[in-house]
């Protein structure tokens, strides 16, 4: 007797475009949590010999006041979006003359370095940590293949999707264990400012980033830049869907094609930035650059995509207000793409709350998951480029100051008497 | 006491919920997003709570009533954010099937319904045992071990680890019940979980504070009670818990488990509904009975 095929129900595949963007993050807070564990208890030593531009308005020592420490993170922060800010407007000089390939090979450039020497270095440090039998030979032709097989990832989108989403996550896991090893007034006051020149860089009418996207639509171009892009998902609707899914397909498959151009372009300048003593600030150019100017969530991109998917859409079933209910499936059109300096920054703060405790970490994912929750619902709603960080930021900040102050105490106490609830 | 026993102490308190989570929620990504906002609620009352009572701690350890205070105004506020998810959920469920409607695809079946609640409660209980138990978790990948003056017996890692999986089934299993009694309207079970919750809560501070020879008979009683709810035979708790430091060993020896006295579960009251509802409501029972079991199991395990 043949069985009746079991209708499948809408809870079967809606949102599934928000997990398949918070697997990744999740993976690189991960690996990132894991790397200071293992790394901070090998080695005890303070991180207060780094010499890089986010320091070099001020160096925290322990023993300074609480007040000094502030006024010196707030003046390194400062230095730093400064020259981010500079960058940014270096960048979107170029792309506005055209100048694609040098930024492409630029990215390449830095993933390279990015991949090969911080990856290096902390492969160095594992080994040494566990006593790994392993040559220097192989060790530097394994790592030597492993970054030009990284390098050409990025570059070309021929690669399995798997592998480039691989390398991604890896270049956000090491750019952003670098940034914790910054001194720790310094890391939160850098957050805190970074969320709020983006919000202000992608919001703003002047800012550098708007310009940047707004260049990028005039010219129905793909912005430059490192970005995390998920697998679009593709649904069997039985009806009036079929048409649709099927130009559906084939425009993101002529978008990504155009977008192979220029896509993987934008480098990651943290490439310049050693993280060993013996650095100066000379070898500091173009940081963040590129990095920031990826944050731009999809939101860009989903704009551009939406837009004329939604229009078809409506052609095919000719519901106008499929639009309101599109929100709800989240870019059911379209895959959501996160830029890479989101990660890294997630990634910096999760990082820092695991140099406190663990708590520390469970409540500030939770809200960083929440606040790319809401931005992702703010995107559905606004369909307009939107910044993620400040969002997320701004409640990771909040519950790990909460969490620090409040909630370790209360739970710590609880459990010491066994009262649970 | 090293890694190994960190992550067994880590597992014991959620093996069953990744389990769980790995064959019924990660297989459709709304149940993740509803774990992880059902974890996120908890731990915002759970902050709210903390700051409420952080002006009064550290606690006096010799008077009893303050914890009790303590036990109940965060048993309510956690009963409160029960009904504040239910009404939330009810919105939800609206959205979710005029975009059913029209996406031309079917409502939301009534195990849909019960596989959402299920997540939302697993989302509580996952949050409790990583709050209260994973969180204090880093002494224990140490090479020593602690104990607690309240059980000085049993190292505390393994207590509260116990303890979080009891919790864990009791907060998966409440929203269940919760929701499917809200949706029906039936009284009894509304007064079940908060009653339920707060026992459960409310026996860690009894424990200590009772005197020996009662404490012997409160096991024989609740022995027997678990018996009649769950046919099982007498010794069996014996047989499960010979791990455990300080329970008789002696009785494996005497090999006094026969298994086919274990009577199988039956179900006789669901004759003319659907199969599905048939289904469900044979797993509500079952959940019910579990849920039940696991409340009060966990008492003679802390004796």
């Amino acid at each position: 007797m043949a069985k009746k095929p079991k209708p499948t129900s809408i809870i079967d595949s809606i949102g599934e475009e928000i997990v398949r963007i918070i697997t990744p993050v999740s993976t690189c807070m991960f690996l990132v949590v894991i790397l200071v564990t293992i790394l901070n208890t090998n080695s005890s030593d303070s991180p207060s010999s780094l010499n890089t531009i986010a320091t070099v308005a001020y160096n925290e020592t322990p023993s300074d006041s609480t007040w000094d420490k502030f006024k010196g993170a707030l003046l390194n922060s400062l230095v730093f979006v400064v020259v981010v800010t500079v960058t940014t407007f270096i960048l979107v000089l170029l792309f506005y003359l055209r100048c694609t390939k040098f930024l492409k090979i630029y990215m390449g450039f830095s993933s390279f370095v990015v991949l090969g020497f911080m990856g290096g270095e902390i492969g160095v440090v594992l080994i040494k940590g566990f006593s790994v039998p392993i040559d220097c030979f192989t060790f530097l032709v394994v790592l030597f293949n492993f970054t030009v097989v990284g390098v050409m990832a990025v570059f070309m989108s021929k690669m399995a999707i798997l592998i480039t989403q691989g390398y991604l996550v890896v270049i956000g896991m090491l750019v952003a264990y670098w940034f914790t090893m910054l001194p720790e007034w310094t890391t939160w006051a850098l957050l805190v400012t970074m969320a709020l020149y983006d919000l202000a860089a992608v919001l703003l009418p002047g800012g550098p980033l708007k310009l940047l996207v707004e260049l990028a639509i005039s010219r129905d171009e793909e912005i430059p830049a490192l970005v995390y892009e998920a697998r679009p998902v593709s649904y069997d609707d039985e009806l009036g869907g079929r048409g649709g899914v099927v130009e559906r397909r084939m425009w993101k498959g002529g978008s990504r094609v155009g977008s192979d151009i220029g896509e993987i372009s934008n480098s990651n300048p943290i490439s310049n930035l050693e993280s060993d003593s013996n650095s100066t600030l000379g070898e500091m150019l173009a940081p963040l650059v590129q990095v920031n100017e990826t944050r731009l969530v999809v939101s860009e991109e989903t704009s551009e995509l939406s837009v004329p998917l939604i229009d078809q859409r409506a052609n095919t079933r000719g519901q106008e207000d499929d639009f309101a209910v599109e929100g709800i499936g989240l870019g059911s059109s379209g895959a959501i793409k996160l830029g890479l300096g989101d990660f890294i920054f997630y990634s910096v703060l999760v990082g820092r709350a695991a140099m406190y405790d663990f708590m520390t970490v469970y409540a500030c994912y939770l809200a960083i998951i929440a606040g790319l929750g809401i931005t992702l619902l703010l995107l559905a709603l606004y369909q307009k480029a939107l910044p993620a960080l400040p969002v997320s930021i701004l409640l990771g900040v909040l519950f790990y100051v909460l969490t620090r102050f409040f909630l370790e105490v209360f739970v710590v106490q609880c459990s010491l008497n066994l009262l649970m609830f | 006491m090293t890694v190994v026993a960190g992550l067994g102490y880590a597992l014991l308190a959620l093996g069953p919920s990744l389990t769980l989570f790995i064959s019924v929620i990660s297989k459709k990504p709304f149940l993740i997003l509803t774990v992880l906002t059902s974890t996120l609620l908890w731990l915002v009352s759970l902050i709210a709570m903390s700051g409420l009572w952080r002006a009064f701690l550290p606690l006096k350890t010799t008077v009893w009533w303050p914890y009790v205070i303590l036990i109940i105004t965060s048993v309510a506020f956690q009963e409160a954010l029960r009904i504040i998810f239910w009404k939330g959920y009810k919105r939800l469920e609206n959205i979710l099937d005029t975009f059913a409607d029209r996406v031309r695809k079917p409502r939301l079946f009534l195990t849909d319904k019960m596989q959402i609640a299920l997540a939302g409660g697993l989302g509580h209980g996952v949050a409790h045992a990583v709050f209260f138990c994973l969180s204090l978790l880093t002494p224990a990948f140490g090479p020593a071990t602690f104990y607690v003056d309240r059980c000085p017996r049993i190292p505390f890692f393994l207590v509260s680890a116990i303890i979080s999986l009891g919790f864990v089934t009791i907060h998966t299993f409440s929203m269940v019940i919760a929701f499917n009694c809200y949706a029906e309207g039936k009284k009894t079970d509304r007064v079940f979980v908060p009653v339920i919750h707060l026992v459960a809560a409310m026996v860690f501070i009894f424990a200590m504070h009772i005197p020996l020879p009662f404490e012997y008979c409160k096991v024989r009683f609740v022995k027997r009670m678990l018996m009649d709810q769950m046919f099982l035979h007498p010794d069996a708790d014996k047989y499960f818990l010979w791990w455990l430091p300080g329970w008789y060993p002696s009785s494996l020896s005497h090999n006094n488990l026969d298994p086919d006295t274990l009577r199988p579960y039956s179900v006789e009251k669901t004759h003319g509904k659907s199969k599905q509802t048939r289904i469900a409501t044979q797993r509500k029972d079952i959940l019910q009975r579990y849920c039940r079991f696991s409340a009060l199991v966990t008492v003679p395990i802390l004796y």
